[in-house]
């Protein structure tokens, strides 16, 4: 593909970004008019709910989809390229499993214990949910990132970290299984994955953290493409395979687990945008493709937040239902449209 | 609107002011405004005792009330405090930064919990509700109307707590359940500016001490003097009742819960239903255990301990008992369905499929202790009609 339409598909998203942020900020279940909203976000004071909805509710919650968008295609694309695998998705090494496994605690197992529990979420208060996701999204990844050490092949440790996401899905089960009605809805809530619920105070960890973990990747864009070759030929070009791995893994761990802990698992992203971005750009380079699945996950994620929104009645949908209904099919046509997708990773 | 009412306050206490210099043609009047401000002046500094409920206090201070809701999971820990100053005066207070400051009575309240309606209804407040969580379950009549006219609309709650149109909607309290503050939903609506009250009765040890709960309600309205003279007169019924069982003899064996896919979940020995098992004098295997949920146990054992038991408090789901045996054969092998002395909390349930049960029992506590004692002993109160409960036929 030439540049000049590289560079043009850029700017074609970019505008489809905005578009689509300014359509997410004008849907809701409240109905507020569009140039009130131009008004509030100018600074002025239209009406104290309506700026309170605006800035405090819907805004954070657009730029929550953007960097989820981003944040999870970026590690999918990496956990692809790192295992060679067209399957792999962000959650691949069971970090996500871990947030939910230490959020199962929080919410379940605190009422068999409550004295140990109810300590720490008082002094916590509504950090609780979020630090016991990071907790238990950070001992999985030490565990990972130390069989990573040990072991030389990737394959190995993609079973490694299949089979923890198993364990702490049978944990979090048992968990369940013995829990009372509401806190059981609670979990299961948490499950279908949420864009709205962080706050402003939220979004000053959760933003800086995920920029670094993007920023990461971003330096690692020619060890990965050297990666693509193989990992012979990798090492061949003077790259330890096994450092690169780590700090893969230490950039999932930054993006995936801190977006896992804010907003629950989010699924299909991470592992369809990559896709589209190779179908659409047509190049298996990450040079292109890393700014690619940004773009392309960011814009991806808003419409799945304005379908969530379900237009025109008061419901709104979890919006992992709306990333895989949605994305599934897109996939596909992408998919198919392009013929291969063996030739990306042979 | 608090600005308003001070305007009016003011200008009628400067007209008296002025009158005072003249003569009595004028006393009349100002001691009727005298009288009326003394009346609001009671209502708000009237504060009960609390005797049964042990979740909430009630304090007076000079010129506002502290009411503390204590935190049931961490023994001698506040879970949120309120300061309620009279309408208008909120500004002449300096008052401590550590609770919810509110100025009461209230003129409208989203009210998230079924139960919460029935208290709501008790009090005669109904009409100053404008949210519910889900308004297909509104069984109070006068309540489901305005939900139908669109006087009340529908928010959701907990993680499925629609936060737009409450925030838009902004009640001046929104009184919800408060589960162990885990979800975040509580704390955005306080950072939105709305007053949330924490209503935690449903982790009271007895049905009275539940009831009592209406009193907190009451102190949002003003209304804490007839929220004491209701609820003591419901406690003169509930002693009553219950002294009328103590003459009773023989305890009745009881099951209760259902069965689905391997577990039998059986209220615990801190459940509601087993409290009311005490006090009618029933007598229940699972008395020493201390969940106030239910238990998970395992069919066989369900099984072996309790298929001779005499009477069974079904699933409120089922209205007969051909419904249950569709559910699960093996229902039939129990002495208690064979006899067809099962019975569910089915009987006030409207078309929609809203159950009063869940609104009312809580605030219902002598019905439902006369309800369950005539269940265990048919001879007891010759010509009552069940209630709540029904028997399955």
């Amino acid at each position: 593909m030439k540049n000049k339409t590289k560079v043009l598909l850029f700017m074609c998203l970019m505008i489809l970004i905005v578009t689509f942020l300014i359509v997410d900020l004008v849907l809701g279940s409240v109905t507020i008019p569009s140039e009130k909203i131009m008004a509030i976000l100018l600074g002025e004071d239209v009406k104290t709910s309506w700026n309170y909805i605006i800035l405090n509710f819907r805004l954070p919650k657009a730029i929550t989809a953007i960097l989820v968008g981003a944040g999870l295609s970026v590690s999918g694309l990496m956990m692809q390229t790192l295992f060679r695998n067209p399957l792999a998705g962000p959650h691949v090494l069971g970090i996500s499993s871990g947030a939910s496994l230490g959020v199962a605690l929080m919410v379940m197992a605190s009422v068999l214990l409550p004295g140990v529990f109810g300590a720490v979420y008082s002094f916590l208060g509504s950090w609780a949910l979020v630090a016991s996701a990071i907790a238990g999204a950070s001992i999985i990844f030490v565990i990972v990132g130390m069989a990573s050490i040990r072991i030389s092949d990737s394959v190995s440790l993609l079973i490694i970290g299949i089979m923890f996401g198993s364990i702490t899905g049978a944990v979090v089960n048992i968990l369940q299984y013995f829990s009372d009605p509401e806190q059981l809805q609670s979990f299961v809530l948490w499950t279908f994955g949420s864009l709205s619920g962080v706050t402003w105070n939220e979004m000053w960890l959760m933003a800086p953290v995920v920029v670094l973990g993007l920023f990461l990747a971003f330096i690692l864009i020619k060890p990965l493409d050297a990666l693509l070759l193989g990992e012979n030929y990798a090492r061949g070009v003077g790259i330890s395979v096994n450092r690169i791995r780590i700090w893969v893994i230490i950039s999932t761990a930054l993006i995936a687990g801190t977006l896992t802990a804010f907003t629950g698992p989010i699924a299909f992203i991470g592992v369809a945008v990559p896709h589209m971005a190779r179908a659409i750009f047509g190049t298996a380079s990450h040079k292109v493709l890393l700014p690619a699945v940004v773009l392309i996950g960011a814009a991806l994620m808003l419409v799945c937040d304005i379908l969530s929104q379900v237009p025109g009645s008061q419901t709104t949908l979890p919006i992992n239902s709306v990333t895989a209904i949605f994305g599934g099919p897109v996939v596909i046509w992408v998919i198919v449209r392009s013929r291969s997708v063996k030739a990306s990773f042979s | 609107m608090g600005i308003r009412h001070l305007v009016i306050l003011s200008s009628v206490f400067s007209l008296f002011l002025i009158s005072s210099c003249n003569d009595s043609k004028n006393t009349k009047k100002t001691s009727v405004v005298q009288q009326k401000m003394e009346a609001i002046d009671s209502s708000f500094n009237f504060t009960s005792s609390i005797k049964h409920a042990k979740g909430f206090s009630i304090k007076m201070h000079d010129g506002y009330k502290e009411l503390s809701v204590l935190d049931p999971w961490n023994k001698g820990r506040v879970y949120q405090k309120y300061y309620l100053v009279p309408r208008g005066k909120k500004q002449k207070q300096s008052l401590p930064s550590d609770g919810q400051i509110i100025e009461v009575p209230i003129r409208s309240i989203a009210a998230l919990s079924s139960t919460q309606i029935g208290i709501l209804n008790f009090l005669g407040v109904t009409d100053k509700v404008v949210a519910v969580s889900l308004p297909d379950r509104v069984y109070n009549e006068s309540l489901s109307n305005r939900v139908l006219s669109g006087d009340v609309i529908g928010v959701g709650h907990g993680a499925t707590l629609d936060f737009e149109r409450i925030v838009d909607l902004s009640p001046e309290l929104v009184m919800v359940a408060g589960f162990m503050k885990i979800s975040n939903e509580e704390t955005k609506l306080i950072n939105a500016g709305l007053s949330v009250a924490f209503n935690i009765e449903w982790m009271e040890s007895s049905p009275l001490a539940r009831a009592e709960w209406a009193k907190f309600i009451a102190a949002f309205f003003n209304m804490e003097q007839k929220a004491d003279e209701l609820f003591s007169n419901l406690e003169k019924r509930y002693s009553n009742i219950k002294s009328i069982i103590d003459h009773v003899e023989d305890k009745p064996d009881v099951i209760a819960g259902y069965h689905y896919k391997g577990i039998w979940y059986m209220p615990g020995g801190q459940s509601y239903l087993a409290k009311l098992l005490r006090d009618a004098k029933g007598e229940y295997c699972w008395f020493s255990d201390s969940t106030q949920g239910s238990i998970p146990l395992s069919f066989e054992v369900v099984f072996e301990k309790q298929v001779n038991s005499k009477i069974w408090f079904g699933p409120a789901k089922c209205s007969s008992l051909d419904e249950m045996q569709q559910l699960d054969n093996r229902y039939t092998l129990f002495k208690a369905y064979k006899d067809g002395q099962v019975y569910s909390e089915s009987k006030r349930k409207n078309n929609k499929g809203a159950n009063d049960y869940y609104e009312s029992s809580v605030i219902n506590p002598d019905l439902m202790l006369k309800d369950v004692a005539k269940v265990l002993h048919p001879d007891l109160f010759p010509g009552y009609e069940l209630y709540f409960y029904q028997k399955l036929e």
